[in-house]
Formats: structure tokens, sequence, C-alpha cells
């Protein structure tokens, strides 16, 4: 009973803020804008459907991504301000407050990711006819990979007392620094980086193509050898899923002890 | 049914400060009880460990015998807070927020119109986000009375408010008070005199001196004398050696330990320079604040 409160009052509280209000329309709007060019004979149509839909996910994980980061990104840290004063002092669980925050900017979330999906498949059927026989597992790793980045970006939010902090450190963190540290580390070490969320995310448009690609590949420039790793699909999977779990428990081990001195 | 409110030896330390040292109480009557002290005294860290926005160093918070550390949930089933400098959620309307409030708690759809009128809250419809502190503040407390809790605490509830906006908070209290318990921080002595009905005074940490407010107040004006002269009197700088201070041009405050060795002595130097009446300064809280805290 006041989860299902808590749950509604969270879900309401993202669904009005202007970040989300902004974002919906904004990624709609540029998910469709290459289909429309394509349409408009601006820029040239993809041969198939599988490079149509390959262009379409490598916008899609960004997307994801930024929804998640600022969506999340004040989950927990606005009870550390003076809307803290009430929540905190009700007799409800920190972790049943902070599950229906995970589940509300989760759902705030996937909003935005089923408008994208649903824009991209809308296109997809209307220029090709159909769409990747893939589509239900590329929506499904998708939602778990949306799911363990707000977990992720939640994580992020228990160690700040500033929202706008939290969401500029997540968005630093997953669109900066594990992109150079995952070409560091595969490209040039030749290790593969299965401990980053943005390596396993991968798979998603890996599963858009018509054949899986290698696990590895690995090319000389020189006398250089280049590295090229691409997740498995369970691999992926496991990953994503990890990071869920441990940025959730790294999270609510910070907010249940926190206190607002 | 139990309702009680109690510290056993709260101390509370940030870092090298302690911020309570030792703190002891037991609330069990319903009733206002006052919490007075000087900034920086221990009286928003108590506040805090009663509704479990802090954890204590050492030492336990009780609400209705359950330990608010081990069982926040439980303990604070009955207790409506307002602590530090609260807000209601500014994405949601007025109407919205009591109402949410009522809802978490499992209490009964509160009646509106009545909190309106009773607290004089603005427009049901409009943002939280809309309103001005005092506004804010009354929404707040209305959100309080819907939660029905059986204790009350309020930190400093009339910080930031207009005489109007504090006379409602004062009214409520009062109201409030006859079936529950209240327990208000305060530096007001003014509010504390007029809604409080027993006084714990913290300083630096530590309970110094506690009472109804009668006899608190009574204690500390029976050490000065109120003693009125037919005119004003002359040379009582050589005459006494206790402290005094004139009041006005024939009446003159003279303290003293409280004994009736002093009293008589000090009368005894007096009535020769024509006293005209004399009795128990009533000096009342303000000066038990002004010996007690400093």
């Amino acid at each position: 009973m006041v989860f299902r409160v808590l749950y509604s009052e969270n879900l309401k509280f993202y669904t009005r803020t202007r970040r989300f209000q902004v974002i919906l329309p904004l990624f709609a709007l540029l998910s469709a804008l290459e289909p429309l060019l394509v349409l408009a004979g601006v820029v040239p149509k993809p041969p198939d459907v599988y490079a149509f839909t390959q262009g379409a996910l490598a916008q899609f994980s960004e997307y994801v991504l930024l929804a998640c980061a600022v969506l999340a990104g004040d989950a927990i840290s606005r009870d550390f301000s003076r809307e803290g004063y009430f929540t905190l002092t009700q007799p409800v669980r920190r972790s049943e407050i902070m599950l229906a925050r995970f589940l509300s900017a989760f759902t705030a979330a996937l909003i935005v990711l089923l408008v994208i999906v649903g824009i991209g498949v809308g296109f997809s059927e209307y220029m090709y006819s159909g769409v990747v026989p893939n589509i239900i597992q590329i929506t499904l790793v998708g939602l778990l990979y949306a799911a363990s980045l707000t977990a992720f970006v939640m994580m992020f939010s228990s160690l700040s007392k500033s929202a706008a902090l939290s969401i500029v450190t997540a968005i630093l963190v997953l669109i900066i620094a594990m992109p150079i540290v995952q070409s560091v580390v595969e490209f040039l070490s030749g290790v593969e980086p299965w401990f980053l969320i943005t390596y396993a995310s991968e798979v998603i448009s890996n599963l858009a193509q018509q054949s899986y690609p290698p696990h590895l590949v690995t090319e000389r420039f020189g006398s250089r050898t280049i590295y090229l790793y691409s997740p498995g699909t369970l691999e992926g999977v496991a990953i994503i899923f990890g990071y869920l779990v441990v940025s959730g428990l790294v999270a609510w081990a910070v907010y249940s002890r926190k206190e607002l001195k | 049914m139990l309702v009680e409110l109690s510290a056993e030896n709260l101390t509370k330390r940030f870092g090298e400060t302690l911020a309570l040292d030792g703190v002891s109480f037991k609330i069990d009557g319903k009733g206002c009880y006052g919490y007075l002290g000087p900034n920086g005294a221990g009286k928003t860290t108590t506040m805090k460990i009663f509704t479990n926005l802090l954890r204590p160093t050492s030492g336990h918070a009780f609400i209705n015998g359950v330990d608010v550390r081990r069982e926040p949930v439980r303990a604070l089933r009955g207790v409506g807070s307002l602590v530090e400098d609260p807000e209601p959620y500014g994405y949601l309307s007025v109407r919205e927020f009591i109402e949410f409030a009522a809802r978490i708690r499992g209490a009964p759809k509160p009646d509106l119109d009545a909190l309106k009128a009773r607290l004089d809250l603005p427009d049901l419809q409009r943002r939280c986000s809309n309103l001005s502190k005092g506004q804010r503040r009354r929404v707040y407390l209305a959100a309080l009375v819907a939660q029905s809790p059986e204790i009350l605490i309020l930190d400093e509830p009339s910080s930031g408010l207009d005489p109007k906006e504090a006379q409602i908070l004062r009214d409520l209290i009062r109201e409030l008070k006859k079936d529950r318990i209240v327990l208000l921080s305060s530096h007001l002595l003014y509010e504390v005199s007029i809604v409080c009905d027993y006084l714990y005074f913290i300083y630096r940490g530590k309970i110094v001196e506690e009472g109804s407010v009668e006899d608190v107040s009574k204690k500390f004006a029976s050490k000065a004398l109120k003693v009125e002269f037919y005119s004003r009197p002359e040379k009582l700088d050589g005459l006494l050696t206790h402290q005094f201070e004139f009041e006005g041009e024939r009446h003159v405050v003279v303290y003293y330990d409280g004994s009736d060795a002093q009293r008589r002595e000090i009368l005894d130097k007096l009535y020769p320079l024509g006293v005209r009446s004399f009795g128990d300064a009533e000096l009342g809280l303000e000066e038990a604040y002004r010996q007690v805290i400093g």
C-alpha cells in the first residue's frame, strides 16, 4: 500500500519535471529525423532493414543513457534537500523509498525508450515492410540496459547532495570516461573490457546485425595489433545485470546510512 | 495507549564537536513541552535524532518505548515532525500534497475545506513551488494535521513566519496539545511562555534546567526583589552590595541568592530610603533564560 503510494507519487514527480517534458519530444524528434531525411531524399536510404536498424540503435543507446542519467540523477540526492525532511521522517523503510524511486525513474525512462522504439519500428515497417528478426530481444536487452543505467545513476545520486552534480558526473562517466577506458583497454592492451556497461551495451546493436559479430577480431596496423571485442549475448546481459545488482546494492548501502546533518 | 517520548543519555558528536552531551528526559503526558536554548545548543540535533534523520553517537531515543535507531518505522508511526526548514513537494498542488501526506500514513482522507479555513491555506490547486515561505509552512502543518499523529515534534516552527502566521501556528499548537504530546523547540520566550506547559533548557548539549513554566518562572523570579520607592532613591551604589537595576524612576530590581537572610538584609538597607512596596520581581521566563543560559 505504502509502496504503491510512493511509486505513483514519484512517477508523478518524474513526468512533471521539465527534464522529462523536454527529453521526450526532443528524443522522439531526433529519432524520427534521419528516417524523415531519408524519405525526403536528402540522405541515401540504407540498403536493408539491418543497416537501417543499426543506424537507429547507435542513437538509441545514447538516448537511453541520457534519459536515465537525466531522470535518475536526483532520485536519491533530492532527499538531502528540504523535501527530505518530509520524506525521511515518515514511517517508511528507506528500501521502499529507494525501490519506488528506482521503479518510477525507470518507468519514466521506459516511456521515453518505448516512444523511440515505436518510432523506429514504425519507420522500419513503412520503409522496409518489416523489422529485424531480433526486435523482441533488442527491446528486452534495451529495457535491462535502461534499468541498469538507472541503478548506476542512482548510485551517483546517493553519493551526492546535489542533483545536478550527480547527473553531470553520471553523464561524464558514461559518455566520456568509460569509452576512453574501453578504447585503451580493448584496442591497445588487448584486454576484453568486460567490466564496462558501455561495452556490454554493444549487444543491443549486435543483435540487429544479420549475423552476430565474432567475439574477437584482430587487425594489424604496421607493427601494432588492434583488438576489437564484441560481447556475446549472454555475456553482455550478465554484465548489464551485474551493474544493476552492484549499483543497487551500493546505492542502498549509502542511502540507508545517510544522515541529514 | 502509551504515548511517550524519552531520551536516555543521548550523545552526538560531529567530528570534534560535541553537539549533545548525555541528554536525558522523559515525556509521558499530553501537553506542550518546550525545548529551549540558544542557537547551537543542541535543539535541532535532538529533534533530528528523534525523527531518524541523525543517529546518536551513543544513548537512545525512544518513542512509545521503541528505539528510534533500531526500529525507525515502528517508532515514527505516530509521529509528525517539522524539523529545520522542510518544504512540501514543489511539483504537487496544495491539495495533492496534503492528501499524499495522509495516504502515506493510511490516515483517512482529510477534510481540506476545514483545514483551509483553520490554517488559512492558499488556493488548494496552486503548486507548492509557487507559494511563499509562510504559505508553504502552513501547507506543511496542514499535512501534519492530516496525518493525525499522536506526537508532534516541531523545531522552531514559527521561524520566518509573519505575526499573523505565527498566531495561527500558536493557536494550532494550543489546540493540538490537548490530546497529544507536542515537543517544541524554540528560542522565542514569548511563544514558549504562551503555548508550553513544561520546559527543558538546553545549553551546550546539556539539559541545564527543567520544570513547568510556572515553577521555572517562579524559581527565578524569587531570586529578584522589586522595590517601589516614594521617590527616586539616591546613593544606592554605596548602600547595596547586590546587583540591581532601575525600572523607571521609582522601581528598583535587586538580584540576590533567594535566601531569606539576604532578602531581609536588602530590605533593612532600603527601608530608610522610603519604600512604598516590595515583592518578588515578576521576571518570569526571560530572567530564567538569562540566568540559566546567559
